[in-house]
């Protein structure tokens, strides 16, 4: 319960931390039915939860040391590592919508959006925000199990923020419009994530 | 009947609107310009608001924006620059700031800031825009009213009348006579490009609480403060301010006589479009009267007339609503519209001041018609705003003539 209840309270924050990485996908897919929309969030919530589990349970092994993953170092490390993944994934997903280039038309022919939104879920696990600090804190007394489990429910907590946006209306009017716009923030999103964030550490 | 009554009788009811009009703008300019000042202070005060409402009156009486409007807006523009470095000059002794002094928000606060800061303000009670005042609320609500306000009456009209950093590049894309690149083509795919740097700043934003856009693209940094380059990443953003200030806010205006910086980069203005429509005020066709020149898409600076909206009667979102393209209708097929209510969308016809009402409605209907109510709103937006530094450096200018120094204080 103390886990869910840290999620809820913290999900303002999460919902902050991870939206930049499944915004854009879902507004790729505006102009899709609720069904499509729904299941690309669910990939993207799976995707985040085998991320939370992973460091549920990296939390939990440390045991006393859990407050050593908070020093500077482990946590700048996922940090990297999360903008660098989503930032890939992003910046493929924006070039693919442009098929008047080779490489593009390459991307677009292995887009797969539900893998994407998967990574990306991925990705915005590792992303260390304030609520996912707190939390790491508290499974470092659990054990790996018992961690990876607060993290399980610690992610149920966090996603209320998040499944509302799966309910947004269609857009079936400006939904070209409203794809051409995201595949370009993608790109600049992926790039600034990639490189700035993740390779350079610029954050 | 009183005096000003048997002065007005003698006039068209338009005519007197626009002098009543007139006469209620500079009452205004005065107050806000030179009320409760003395000495040189008032002396800038005066020059500024006599300005201002001499900007007004041509506007008014001659029933089209520009070129009237621009000279205004890049008079203001050309104003807050020295009176912005004066002042970093007077209180820190330099333009550039030092990391220690971002730390300390030291940093006014910016309102094209606003659209980065908003979100992680509303959800996370956070702001990631350093500004100083007595203390960073201080100076956000300030500028969100500002904003909220423009919001409600203007919309985007804030870029051709309002904000300062526009006002350079509007000056700039009307020097030349005429333009050297065609760009116009373009215009969907820059929009599109404008409306995902706002995505972009907004989400880098949320997710790092970091000012992306202040970071990384603000062209405007050249001619107000500038990071230190202490380091490759000070070096780095240094050199990406000057290439997109000399590209987007010089060189092509320039060549192609549009506003690219405000139609391409500026997240302030995308955010103006999208909310376009809480504004009741809009540019309309006369698709009855429209001949489908094209002179309207080479005369505007936003890209936002194309065959496409001319058929609609109304332009892109993209519009700033600078009246550029009135003085190229030859028919006069284009103005401001008021949309209010169930009346929205109704197109209200420039009054002439003939027909079936008696003088005193007509005089009414002249007050109250958008040909003269957005210009008054529009300028005396721009007017309040630009009161601070406008009527500041008109007395330094003043004060350089008398004794050789712009500066006052210490950083003399």
């Amino acid at each position: 319960m103390d886990a869910i209840i840290l999620g809820l309270s913290g999900g303002a924050s999460c919902l902050a931390s991870c939206a930049p990485f499944f915004v854009p996908l879902l507004a790729v897919e505006g102009g899709s039915g609720r069904a499509r929309r729904s299941g690309i969030m669910g990939l993207f919530l799976c995707g985040r939860l085998v991320s939370y589990i992973a460091v549920g349970a990296l939390a939990g092994s440390l045991g006393a040391l859990a407050a050593g993953f908070l020093s500077p170092g482990v946590d700048r490390i996922l940090l990297r590592a999360g903008w660098a993944l989503g930032g890939l994934v992003l910046l493929a997903g924006g070039l693919a919508g442009f098929e008047n280039h080779a490489l593009c038309r390459r991307l677009a022919a292995r887009e797969r959006p539900s893998l994407s939104a998967f990574a990306l879920g991925v990705a915005a696990g590792l992303n260390v925000c304030p609520p996912l600090i707190a939390a790491a804190s508290r499974a470092g007394a659990l054990g790996v199990l018992g961690g990876a489990a607060y993290f399980a429910l610690f992610f149920v907590g966090t996603s209320a923020w998040m499944l509302p946006l799966s309910l947004l209306p269609r857009l079936r009017a400006k939904a070209a419009e409203l794809r051409a716009v995201a595949r370009i923030a993608m790109i600049l999103l992926g790039a600034y994530f990639f490189a700035v964030l993740g390779l350079l550490g610029w954050s | 009947m009183t005096d000003t009554e048997s002065a007005l009788r003698g006039r068209s009811p338009s005519f007197a609107a626009a002098t009543a009009a007139v006469a209620v703008f500079a009452y205004e300019a005065w107050f806000f310009n030179a009320a409760g000042k003395s000495g040189a202070a008032l002396a800038g005060g005066l020059a500024w608001a006599g300005f201002c409402a001499a900007i007004f009156a041509i506007i008014a009486i001659g029933g089209k924006p520009d070129p009237a409007r621009r000279v205004f807006f890049f008079t203001a523009a050309l104003a807050f620059v020295p009176s912005f470095i004066a002042h970093l000059v007077e209180t820190r002794g330099r333009m550039v700031l030092t990391a220690a002094e971002i730390a300390a928000s030291q940093v006014p606060f910016c309102h094209i800031a606003i659209t980065t800061s908003i979100v992680p303000a509303a959800l996370l009670h956070t702001l990631d825009f350093p500004a100083q005042l007595s203390g960073i609320r201080a100076a956000f609500y300030p500028m969100l009213g500002y904003w909220l306000l423009s919001l409600a009456t203007i919309g985007r009209g804030w870029c051709s009348w309002v904000c300062f950093y526009g006002g350079l590049e509007d000056g700039i894309s009307g020097l030349p006579r005429r333009a050297r690149m065609d760009i116009g083509a373009s215009g969907p795919t820059l929009r599109r490009v404008n409306k995902a740097i706002l995505g972009f700043v907004v989400l880098a934003g949320m997710a790092t609480l970091v000012p992306v856009y202040c970071d990384w693209l603000c062209p405007f940094k050249l001619v107000t403060e500038y990071y230190e380059p202490s380091s490759i990443r000070g070096y780095l953003a240094l050199i990406a301010f000057m290439g997109i200030f000399l590209a987007l806010v010089v060189v092509l205006p320039l060549l192609t006589k549009k506003r690219t910086q405000c139609s391409v980069l500026c997240p302030f203005g995308a955010t103006q479009s999208l909310l376009g429509r809480l504004s009741p005020f809009s540019v309309a066709v006369d698709t009855d009267d429209c001949v489908s020149c094209g002179a309207c898409d080479r005369a505007c600076p936003m890209l936002a007339m194309n065959p496409e909206t001319r058929a609609k009667g109304r332009p892109e979102s993209s519009c700033v609503k600078c009246g550029t393209c009135f003085g190229a209708c030859r028919k006069g097929a284009i103005g401001y519209e008021l949309r209010l209510g169930k009346r929205a969308g109704r197109r209200v016809a420039p009054v002439s001041g003939k027909g079936q009402a008696g003088w005193g409605r007509a005089f009414l209907d002249a007050v109250l018609s958008p040909a003269l109510l957005f210009p008054f709103t529009a300028l005396s937006f721009g007017m309040i705003i630009s009161s601070g530094f406008s009527a500041e450096t008109m007395t330094r200018i003043a004060k350089l003539v008398a004794t050789g120094s712009f500066l006052v204080g210490a950083g003399r």
